[in-house]
């Protein structure tokens, strides 16, 4: 049970994090929860605390690398930036989502008449 | 990719796991108090907001514990915790660690020393780079004897070297006996060395310590470069490792060679039997061995007596090379069909070619490791038996793990890591074991005396670690594995209720079968011992065809310090004659080869009269003995029909031989007196057969039948003879006095290998048997009490079971005697069945094993001896626990819980 949500709640929330660093650039943990929940319109509130394995899990498969600095209050914190092979990765992803999106949409709106 | 990319990160983090845990915290805190502020910012209370954001947060502990998950942290920390845990367990109990930990060492033991035996004498690769790359050309012909098989002259060697395209290149070589003298004054001393190609350390990547090896152009021109490479172990023996070295003059066969080069202590040669001390490129053959330059030697197209080694190209498949060196061979067929006719060429691996030059070494090797590895199943049985006792009284200890929810799977690993440690205690005491029986066998074998010895060239090295370790890992799995998965299986409900194991059945019948597996191990090693003991002990009786007590060998070659064939002669008739004279010498003879010895493996290529080759052959090559004609009396071997060589057969006289039993029988019919042999050749004049002799051992005491041939001293003359004395006393005594007489022949002659004939007895294959006895025996032993242990354990744990139940029949009114012998029927039929076993399978592996081994059929009265031995011994060791069943005391029984 708690293995697939959580893959689940991988493949999307890898992929939210993957397009917030590359669209934003470098930033570090708690900016990328805060701009996943902006852009979702707070519809997602998101369980911060899994953002950081989830980060782990990409810099482990080499899609994300970390690096020490300091934040815009001085904080030391940790950035996170995307990598070539994450940038291929996101690429692939999003074609995959958008894919299945666009097969949900057909059933969720039957009246376009594919079924 | 990705996949093996998380693993790696995963396992340098293993490496870091106190920083990465640090760095986690330090990012969470960073994150909360972020958060806190902008909720601050955003007008809550600070404590407001603290609340919040750890709402927000969801948990800090849980996403910690994910992230070490994902850090693969939790495996190593439980596999620590197991480490730790499975220690305490053992040293908890001493006795079953101590039992385990020391029936493992034993066999793990003696499993290392019987790999580093086969490794030595078999498996070990040539000491060069990339040694699999080194490939064996070898001939092959359908007259070809043991000793000669795939050798090749050199004019063959030119041809195949100059044509094959398979091969990047081809080396020969051929070991000798070399008369070393470090200066014209020094005593010549005998030792191995090779001759060799001028590409020999080229192709096979051996760079020399100082100086340089070989260059093609040394082995150009025949007598030419008079140039000499040393081995390692000579220079520093005689030279001090001093690299002053190079330059220096050394006289070899008393002709002066220049050193120019040390190889590495590596570097042992390609025979694994024996190491050579110098190197003279081949063209300095001729001139080493007296000849000229257009001596036989080099030219004869029939002198077949160089070991071929090669390279393959990149890419070219040794089948490939197979078939064109067998197509070559049949064009040499076709192009001198005077020496080719019939003869083939092959290709072959390293170990491929050491398993065709000695006959019977792979079998011998996987005997051994059979046994060994029947050894090691036998302990590993017994260890088994012992974690099954141990897992049962543990089973409420198992139930309470399971019911507090720990997985069976981690179950299973606490139990293997358990047996992991027991076998590497195992592993790492066995380190002594091995190197403990290595040390009883090569005190078993006579000390080398300039290479004549057969010796097994055994070390306890980095390979024999490798398998040490290997072989105890997969030992714990082998004893391990079935007690933790039995344990595993635990019924949970049964056990918490009432402690006791409701699983009995079953661990009941997996003790069964482990005991009864090792009685039939145990069987089968004592029936392979006191087979191979009687087998010995058959060929030491045997008559090996002449005496060997009282008898003293010394050997000469005075070509070597520089007489001429005539003076030569001379020399050894004046020997004889002097030795006689000497007191204490009751007899005295030359012969050109001492028997039982694998030295001076001389042949001669003979046509037996009347007797019809099958075609292709040409003639028969056998061993040949030339003796004068006091050899038969003195060492007293019998001639069975016609006459021995006698004084009168001279240079000028009619030409003889004698020839063995075997020879007549094969060759001659039954009428051999009076048949002629050709000996040189077609065209060269016959001998006639003047004496037979019984079938004598020629070259160790287990020998297939070796035909052979004596020739005349008188007619055929010979540089190197031995002079076998007969002696009144202790013949070692003797040295001495013969050697004064030698002194006052010539003071400057060389004297090489000065052995009793029971010395060279024991140092030919008899100290290896003797080496080999040993093993089984030790081997049985230890099978034979592994296995009483454990049938002891397995009735011991049986008695301890069924107290209650014994207290419960016994208060019914049965006799001590029949409780009693309730234990020891069930006992019984173990042993009847285990013994079945083993014999089934002995009889089996008798097929295989025995005949490579030449081993003769079962001693009938010594099988049933270690049977019944056997039984008894087994029921002994069932009675012990057995009474202590029949006096249990009813009352107390029925009390105990």
């Amino acid at each position: 049970m708690r293995a697939e949500r959580d893959s689940i709640l991988h493949g999307t929330l890898g992929l939210m994090v993957l397009r917030t660093l590359d669209v934003l650039g470098p930033l570090h943990g708690y900016a990328i929860g805060r701009r996943i929940e902006q852009v979702s319109k707070n519809i997602l509130e998101l369980n911060q605390g899994t953002l950081y394995p989830a980060l782990l899990q990409l810099q482990q498969a080499g899609w994300v690398r970390a690096k020490w600095g300091l934040s815009e209050t001085g904080r030391k914190v940790k950035f996170y930036s995307i990598t070539a092979a994450g940038k291929k990765q996101l690429g692939a992803e999003a074609e995959k989502w958008r894919r299945l999106a666009d097969v949900i949409e057909r059933f969720a709106e039957p009246s376009r008449g594919t079924i | 990719m990705t996949h093996l990319h998380i693993l790696i990160s995963r396992f340098v983090s293993l490496f870091r796991r106190a920083k990465l845990d640090r760095e986690l915290e330090d990012e969470i805190q960073n994150h909360l108090e972020m958060d806190v502020e902008a909720k601050v910012r955003a007008g809550m209370t600070h404590t407001e907001a603290r609340q919040a954001a750890l709402r927000h947060f969801g948990g800090t502990d849980r996403t910690k514990e994910r992230y070490r998950d994902l850090l693969g942290l939790r495996f190593v920390e439980t596999l620590f915790q197991d480490v730790r845990y499975s220690l305490r367990a053992l040293l908890r109990s001493p006795g079953f660690t101590l039992t385990a930990v020391a029936s493992i060492a034993i066999a793990i033991g003696a499993n290392s020393a019987i790999f580093s035996v086969a490794d030595g004498i078999l498996l070990r690769p040539l000491p060069v780079p990339n040694p699999s790359g080194v490939l064996t050309l070898s001939l092959t012909s359908p007259a070809a004897n043991e000793w000669t098989a795939g050798l090749m002259s050199y004019p063959e060697y030119e041809d195949y070297r100059k044509n094959l395209r398979s091969f990047e290149g081809l080396l020969a070589y051929d070991d000798v006996g070399l008369g070393l003298a470090l200066d014209a004054e020094d005593q010549a001393d005998l030792r191995m060395g090779y001759i060799v190609s001028g590409n020999f350390f080229q192709l096979l990547g051996v760079e020399p310590v100082i100086g340089r090896t070989f260059r093609p152009e040394d082995d150009l021109v025949p007598g030419r470069d008079a140039v000499v490479v040393l081995g390692h172990d000579l220079w520093t023996k005689r030279f001090g490792a001093d690299p002053g070295v190079l330059g220096r003059t050394v006289r070899l066969n008393s002709l002066p060679f220049t050193v120019i080069g040390v190889v590495p202590a590596s570097f042992t040669g390609i025979n694994q039997f024996l190491v050579p001390e110098v190197f003279v490129p081949i063209a300095m053959s001729p001139a080493l061995a007296g000849e000229s330059a257009q001596g036989g030697g080099l030219t004869s197209r029939e002198a077949r007596g160089f070991e071929v080694r090669g390279r393959l190209k990149p890419g070219v498949s040794i089948r490939a090379a197979r078939t064109e060196a067998s197509v070559f061979a049949s064009i040499l067929q076709q192009t001198y069909p005077a020496s080719n006719t019939g003869i083939g060429a092959t290709v072959a691996t390293e170990v491929q070619t050491r398993m065709s030059r000695f006959p019977g070494l792979g079998t011998f090797v996987v005997s051994m490791f059979v046994i060994v590895t029947v050894i090691l199943l036998i302990a590993s049985a017994n260890v088994a038996n012992l974690m099954l006792a141990r897992g049962r009284s543990r089973q409420r200890e198992v139930a309470v793990r399971l019911a507090v929810g720990a997985s069976r799977l981690r179950l299973v690993r606490l139990l293997l890591v358990e047996s992991l440690i027991v076998a590497v205690c195992g592993g790492a005491l066995a380190w002594f074991t091995a190197g403990f029986a290595l040390t009883a066998l090569e005190s078993m074998q006579a000390p080398a005396s300039g290479g004549q010895t057969f010796y097994l060239p055994i070390q306890l090295d980095t390979r024999v670690l490798w398998f040490t370790v290997l072989v105890s890992v997969t030992s714990a799995f082998v004893f391990g594995l079935v007690p933790a998965l039995q344990s595993a299986r635990t019924d949970l409900v049964s056990s918490l209720r009432t402690g006791q194991s409701s699983s009995g059945r079953r661990g009941f019948s997996a003790r069964t079968a482990l005991v009864v597996a090792q009685i039939a191990g145990a069987v089968f090693l004592l029936i392979s011992a006191t087979q191979f003991r009687s087998a010995f002990e058959d060929a030491l009786a045997a008559n090996p065809g002449f005496r060997r007590d009282h008898r003293i060998t010394m050997r000469f070659q005075p070509g070597l310090t520089g007489y001429t064939p005539a003076q030569t002669r001379q020399f050894f008739d004046q020997l004889v004659e002097r030795a006689l004279q000497v007191p204490g010498i009751k007899a005295a003879a030359l012969t050109s080869r001492v028997p039982m010895t694998y030295m001076d493996m001389g042949g001669h290529r003979v046509i037996p009269e009347g007797y019809t080759l099958p075609p292709g052959v040409r003639d028969v090559e056998v061993l040949s003995y030339i003796v004068d004609h006091h050899y038969f009396d003195t060492l007293q071997v019998p001639v069975i029909a016609g006459r021995g060589f006698r004084e009168s057969d001279r240079s000028d006289s009619r030409p003889v031989a004698i020839v063995n039993e075997a020879f007549a029988r094969q060759y001659l019919g039954s009428k051999p007196l009076g048949k002629r042999l050709w000996v040189n050749g077609p065209d060269s004049p016959p001998v006639e057969v003047v004496g037979v002799t019984v079938t004598g051992k020629s070259l160790s005491v287990i020998e297939p039948t070796m035909l052979a041939i004596y020739l005349p001293f008188s007619q055929v003359p010979t540089g190197r003879m031995t002079l076998v004395a007969e002696t009144f006393g202790n013949p070692s005594a003797m040295a001495e006095p013969l050697l004064a007489m030698v002194r006052s022949l010539d003071p400057g002659i060389a004297v090489f290998w000065i052995q009793t004939m029971d010395q060279i007895f024991e140092s030919s294959l008899v100290g290896v048997l003797r080496a080999v006895q040993l093993i089984f025996d030790a081997a049985s032993v230890l099978g034979l009490v592994l296995a009483l242990v454990g049938l002891y354990a397995v009735v011991s744990y049986q008695v301890a079971q069924q107290t209650r139940e014994i207290g419960i029949r016994m208060a019914l009114g049965a006799e001590r005697l029949q409780v009693l012998k309730t234990f020891l029927a069930r006992a019984a039929i173990h042993a009847v069945l285990g013994i079945g076993i083993g014999l089934g399978l002995s009889f089996v592996a008798n097929r295989s094993l025995a005949q490579g081994l030449g081993l003769p059929p079962f001693n009938r009265a010594l099988l049933a001896f270690a049977l019944v031995g056997m039984f008894l011994t087994g029921l002994l060791a069932a009675a012990v626990p057995a009474r202590r069943a029949s006096q249990v005391d009813p009352q107390r029984a029925l009390r105990q819980e």
